[in-house]
């Protein structure tokens, strides 16, 4: 059994009967077979000493019993790790970033406390998963739209503290927080915005209170549990609407972008985007054989553009994506090809799929059986209906014969211009052959566009139930890092294996963010035992040498 | 396999496991065990992609046990029926599907309390034959 840093069974056995009292027998797991539930199922580290477990885990069913928790905690300096409802895959799951850490499972907190149609809001404790805030609004048949990440199956305020994203105009869960309810570490509770207002009948409505904005305190940290949240929802729009740019050259691609950020900083398209290339191919369309002995070759982009003219496919892709009043987003498109036009010589245009909200039975299906089979049109989480079918696309096909046993994320941001996507790609091919990794594999990535003003990469890096091909996939992912930092690019979210080294790179001035969370650190939780390590954010008594 | 601390509270699910290992290579298409008659299943999930998981199915039909289909992703069976039966109650289930299927449905049961009590690879990879089912501590 593992236990807390430093703790004795004794002692530790003594602490797990408080706790036990404070939130009922039943929800204290200390049974190996119950703690390994908490291990991450795509931990890099399988297996291996090093891997990140847990020593227990605890189920509140309420405030109080967090607040009662975390005093328990303070007595017996137990580290503690909030998790929400521990699916966090790819970037953590629900194992501590410090093993021996008992967890914190919030996911018995799983009410939705209100929902207001008139001010498209809802308030959600850590336990509500996105698949539990949809079914309460489609159950009271409220014209309210949620925006899922996928898979749906996660905690809304988890993915919102983790900074996660979906793809439909209320895609930056962060953004969309209003007001939140946290326990500190000393177990006092804190409401943030106009909570801290006795009474306060603006709570998820108005994000600032007054004085200093501290909500971005708790994310991506360890400074308190989260236990309620607000978030804006967007009223169910009207339709949907989906038309794609195609432009004929390789240098297009960075007026292709610039228009991209004009029409999207400009308010008129509102739904995520989506780059792409003809000569790219993709998962269930891999690239032609003719294509990709011209690109193992080296071929120019001269022999790049007349294979695109061939093929009469163009270069690069944009599909836009609108949401809105169905006459008001025809004539948003309409306006967006004429920027494109007049930017691009030789931009061509095709309509894509229309839809009117709410969807029919009928629609969801097919939506449902195309995004299954890979389809490129638009699929469930563009209609804020949460899926797992992710999981299955992944699955072992014909056109994806060894799927990996899980993957860890590593996801650089970089600028929003097209010279930036041209530069990152240079930059990734080239750690591809240095790391012989699997990453542009055609020689060119496309990124993600969650945010408006800002680019980011997804790149799976794959884990395996082999010790020695994690071990070596970790020195990568630890070089990736480096390598990002040195062209000025940061992750915007890492599994716990990397959080000290992300965090170490984000260096200006000695440190100076670093320095800053670890005086906060010390203030808030003396006792360094709240989510220890948590990006990168360690306890004093856990920082080793380091100054 | 639950441990000694634990036992299914289903108790008529124990006597089928020794049907459910039948779905190993030993025997590709596997065939329930006779006594299972009075199913104390709730739902039995397939991958209608598969030929032995659709007869599987009407193997299971045939025993009375009510199934349900996927075509690899459990999205609708969780959202649409499990994720309601279970908050009433765990009850358990059975199923032949890809691994990815009973992984999302393993993590989703973990929530209510229930285990994967049995696991078997089935001939025709990538099929897998399971069990989830309620624990309680003893």
């Amino acid at each position: 059994m593992t236990l807390p840093p430093g703790m004795s069974q004794r002692d530790f056995s003594a602490a797990l009967r408080q706790l036990e009292t404070a939130v009922g027998k039943e929800w204290v797991f200390s049974a190996p077979e119950d703690v390994a539930l908490y291990r991450d199922a795509y931990s890099p580290f399988w297996d291996e000493e090093e891997e990140r477990t847990a020593s227990a885990a605890v189920a509140p069913d309420t405030v109080e019993q967090v607040q009662s928790v975390m005093r328990i905690a303070n007595e017996h300096r137990i580290p503690i790790y909030p998790i929400s409802t521990g699916r966090n895959l790819a970037y953590g799951g629900a194992a501590p970033v410090l093993s021996g850490s008992v967890v914190l499972d919030l996911k018995r907190m799983n009410r939705v406390l209100e929902v207001s149609e008139e001010n498209a809001y809802a308030l959600v404790e850590p336990g509500v998963s996105y698949f539990d805030l949809y079914r309460d609004i489609q159950d009271r048949g409220l014209k309210l739209m949620i925006d899922v990440p996928t898979p749906g199956w996660g905690s809304l305020i988890g993915n919102a503290l983790d900074h996660g994203a979906g793809v439909t105009p209320m895609r930056d869960h962060w953004s969309t927080q209003c007001g939140m309810e946290v326990v500190l570490a000393n177990g006092d509770l804190l409401r943030t915005g106009m909570g801290a207002l006795p009474g306060a009948e603006t709570w998820q409505q108005y994000k600032f209170g007054v004085g200093p904005w501290i909500d971005g305190l708790f994310s991506q940290s360890n400074f308190g549990v989260v236990t309620k949240m607000g978030f804006w929802l967007m009223p169910q729009p009207d339709a949907y609407l989906t038309g794609t740019v195609v432009v004929p050259r390789y240098s297009d691609l960075i007026p292709l972008v610039d228009t991209l950020n004009f029409v999207e900083n400009s308010g008129v398209v509102n739904g995520m985007p989506q780059l792409g290339s003809p000569l790219l191919g993709g998962f269930f369309n891999p690239i032609q054989s003719e294509l990709r002995e011209l690109i193992e070759n080296g071929a120019s982009t001269d022999e790049l553009e007349a294979y695109a003219r061939r093929q009469g496919a163009g270069y690069w892709s944009c599909t836009l994506k609108f949401y809105g009043p169905e006459k008001s987003i025809a004539a948003d498109w309409e306006w967006c090809q004429d920027k494109f036009a007049a930017a691009i010589p030789g931009a061509t245009f095709e309509n894509g799929e229309q839809f009117r909200f709410p969807l029919s039975t009928e629609e969801i299906e097919a939506i449902t059986r195309g995004q299954a089979l890979g389809s490129r049109n638009s699929t469930l989480p563009e209609f804020g209906i949460p899926s797992l079918t992710m999981f299955s696309i992944g699955a072992r096909s014909a056109t994806n014969p060894n799927p990996t046993e899980g993957h860890m994320w590593f996801s650089p941001i970089i600028p929003r211009t097209g010279e930036a996507i041209i530069e990152a790609n240079r930059v990734f091919s080239e750690a591809a052959r240095e790391l012989d990794l699997p990453i542009n594999a055609v020689g060119f990535s496309l990124p993600t566009t969650y945010w408006n003003r800002a680019f980011i990469y997804l790149f799976g890096l794959p884990v395996t139930k082999d010790i020695a091909t994690n071990r070596a996939n970790r020195e990568k992912f630890e070089r990736l890092v480096k390598i990002v930092a040195e062209h000025g690019w940061g992750e915007y979210r890492t599994p716990p294996a990397f959080q000290d080294a992300v965090l170490a790179t984000y260096s200006f001035n000695n440190h100076a963010l670093r320095r800053f969370l670890e005086t906060l650190k010390d203030a808030v939780d003396p006792n360094g035992i709240l989510g220890a390590g948590r990006y990168g954010i360690w306890p004093r008594h856990l920082r080793g040498g380091r100054v | 396999m639950p441990n000694r601390r634990q036992f299914l509270e289903l108790g008529l699910i124990a006597s089928i496991l020794p049907g459910l290992a039948a779905a190993t290579e030993r025997s590709p298409m596997w065939a329930p065990a006779a006594s299972f008659t009075r199913a104390p299943l709730y739902k039995a999930i397939y991958d209608k992609s598969y030929a032995p998981a659709l007869a599987y199915a009407a193997q299971m039909q045939r025993l009375g046990v009510a199934v349900h289909p996927i075509d690899g992703d459990v999205t609708d069976v969780w959202f649409n029926d499990l994720a309601l039966r279970w908050r009433e109650s765990p009850v358990a289930i059975a199923g032949l599907t890809a691994p990815e299927a009973l992984f999302c449905l393993e993590q989703l049961a973990w929530d209510h309390r229930m285990r994967v009590v049995s696991r078997e690879l089935h001939a025709q990879r990538p099929l897998i034959s399971w069990v989830i089912a309620p624990i309680v501590r003893t």
